[in-house]
């Protein structure tokens, strides 16, 4: 990391907790990996916001520095997908202490080295000088608004060449890959993304489409595991989501709350709120689930839940604290 | 004493684990009620359940828990749907160091008849250590094929997790009927 100073600024957070981030920069720097300076947002290189502030009007965040926007929200909000300044890049709920803030920035510096070279490409709209962004931040909206406005195209490549493209303006086309596997694009791959201008820009076809186990782990993999988790499959308050097919993914390694969701989303539509009560899983955790599924292909959005020849009702004697009891005494089995 | 009894069954052919699954999670030694195995055509090995079998949980309050395995022979495929009247859930649990896995599942499939799909069901994958990838997509397509959507779980039921996890998968799939219903 450079030893020149990065800046910090706040927008739309109260006195107290604008003191907090200051005094985060100024009396525990020997606790920081590096220098931070507090600053103003037009020059900052990470950006405390509040979404729901009304004073955020008139504010911008510099186009050149492009900093991580970090979204300091109340403890019962929904997260933050969105905000005036642009897309969180994290989520802080309060009460926010220098703890939080003193990470916050760690990992800020974490994600900009393992995603060193994520740049704007491509020949038809090159936006150059682009500072590090998470890979989560591009993957959404290369996802979202590929879905809607632009045809944008993700290329992650290793230093040997490996390949994958995401190309989510063409329905069926989540993914190309040509030999990477999924260390490298955890581990430093260079991200570039491109507009697409007209659907007949065609270099997909060079590379060939697989549809093999292997591109379905990684696509899997990028989904679950890429952060910060921003739904890549539309508005999750609006949508209701399913699991389609039963998701392929042993080497994931879910724990049996996750398991348990991927149970409950199976073959039957939930709103994620839902989901989330009825499972007991954080949102966040629950987006991390179905990006992965919907990247891979697994998931449903905005269908109904399908009639099959499965299992209708349940056993007669079956009350939901029957199934608490057997789950707490399974649990305490030894 | 008169005790409710609530049931998970676990079926498969001789050897695929159901024994050992059982006494993962059973509060006693299952009710061992294995033999001197005398078919080994079927399979190699030394003993085998020759009724069924079945661990215990007490759940309190004169309820209990019982995981029943179904006898492995063959000819004893006209006791598997009887035990798995009312059941909670059966665990398929495949046993994929043998021959023809999928001919196995057609097997319980012909036993289990209208009974299939009346019953939350989860399709476990076990011995993975004898094939090089669990062949998860063929039995989603076989499934899918009939008209039957069930979750498929690789697993090693020499693990307690693993076999919690299945249980899990049981009980939740239970949970999503119950909330449907209401
Ligand atoms: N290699 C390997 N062996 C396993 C695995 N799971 C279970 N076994 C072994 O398979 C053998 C068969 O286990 P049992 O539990 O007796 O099988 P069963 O289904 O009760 O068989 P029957 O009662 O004869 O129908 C035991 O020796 C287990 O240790 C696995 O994942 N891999
Ligand atoms: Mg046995």
């Amino acid at each position: 990391m450079s030893a020149k100073p990065s800046t910090i600024a706040c927008v739309g957070l109260p006195g107290h907790e604008r003191t907090m981030v200051r005094l985060v920069t100024e009396v525990e720097a020997q606790n920081l990996e590096r220098p931070w300076r507090y600053g103003s947002p037009d020059r900052a290189d990470v950006v405390f916001l509040d979404p729901a502030a009304d004073q955020l009007d008139g504010h911008a965040v510099s186009p050149v520095t492009r900093p991580a926007l970090v979204a300091v929200i109340n403890a019962d909000a929904p997260t933050a997908t969105q905000t005036p300044l642009g897309r969180p890049a994290l989520t802080l709920r309060r009460p926010i202490d220098s703890e939080a803030i003193r990470q916050t920035l760690q990992t800020v510096d974490q994600r900009a080295a393992r995603h060193p070279a994520y740049t704007e490409g491509g020949a038809q709209e090159a936006d150059k000088a682009l500072s590090p962004a998470p890979l989560g931040l591009a993957l959404h909206e290369a996802m979202v608004e590929g879905a809607t406005r632009t045809s944008w195209r993700l290329t992650f490549t290793d230093n040997e060449n490996h390949v994958l493209i995401l190309h989510p303006g063409r329905d069926q086309l989540r993914g190309a890959v040509k030999r990477l596997g999924a260390e490298p694009l955890h581990g430093g791959a260079t991200v570039t993304r491109a507009r697409i201008a007209s659907e007949t820009a065609n270099d997909d076809s060079a590379i060939g489409t697989d549809r093999s186990n292997t591109l379905y782990a990684l696509l899997w993999g990028l989904g679950y595991r890429t952060e910060p988790a921003l739904p890549l499959f539309g508005d999750p308050q609006r949508a209701t989501i399913h699991l389609r097919f039963w998701p392929r993914i042993g080497e994931l390694d879910l724990d049996r709350e996750e398991l348990r969701a991927l149970t409950r989303l199976f073959r039957r539509s939930y709103h994620i709120g839902d989901a989330a009560r009825a499972t007991g899983l954080k949102e966040e955790a629950l987006i991390a689930l179905m990006n992965g599924a919907w990247l891979a292909g697994d998931l449903a959005v905005d269908a109904s839940t399908p009639s099959d020849r499965s299992t209708r009702r349940p056993a007669a004697k079956v009350t939901p604290k029957l199934i608490d009891r057997i789950r707490n005494r399974m649990a305490r089995a030894s | 004493m008169n005790v409710r009894e609530h049931k998970i069954v676990i079926t498969g052919t001789m050897g695929a684990g159901k024994t050992t699954a059982i006494r993962q999670i059973s509060d006693h030694p299952p009710l061992l009620t294995d033999v001197a195995n005398t078919r080994r055509d079927e399979s190699d090995k030394a003993t085998t359940t020759a009724a069924f079998d079945f661990g215990e949980l007490d759940l309190g309050d004169g309820e209990v828990l019982r995981i029943y395995g179904t006898p492995g022979q063959e000819r004893f495929d006209f006791m598997w749907p009887i035990v798995a009247r009312g059941a909670l859930g059966i665990v398929f649990l495949l046993d994929l160091s043998r021959e023809d896995p999928v001919a196995d599942l057609e097997r319980y499939f012909s036993a289990f008849g209208k009974q299939l799909g009346e019953t939350p069901s989860v399709l476990a994958l076990n011995k993975l250590d004898a094939v090089e990838a669990a062949p998860v997509a063929l039995f989603q397509q076989y499934l899918e094929g009939r008209g039957l959507s069930w979750p498929i779980i690789p697993t090693d039921v020499r693990e307690r997790e693993h076999v919690l996890d299945l249980m899990e998968v049981v009980l939740s799939l239970n949970e999503s009927l119950l909330t449907e219903e209401s």
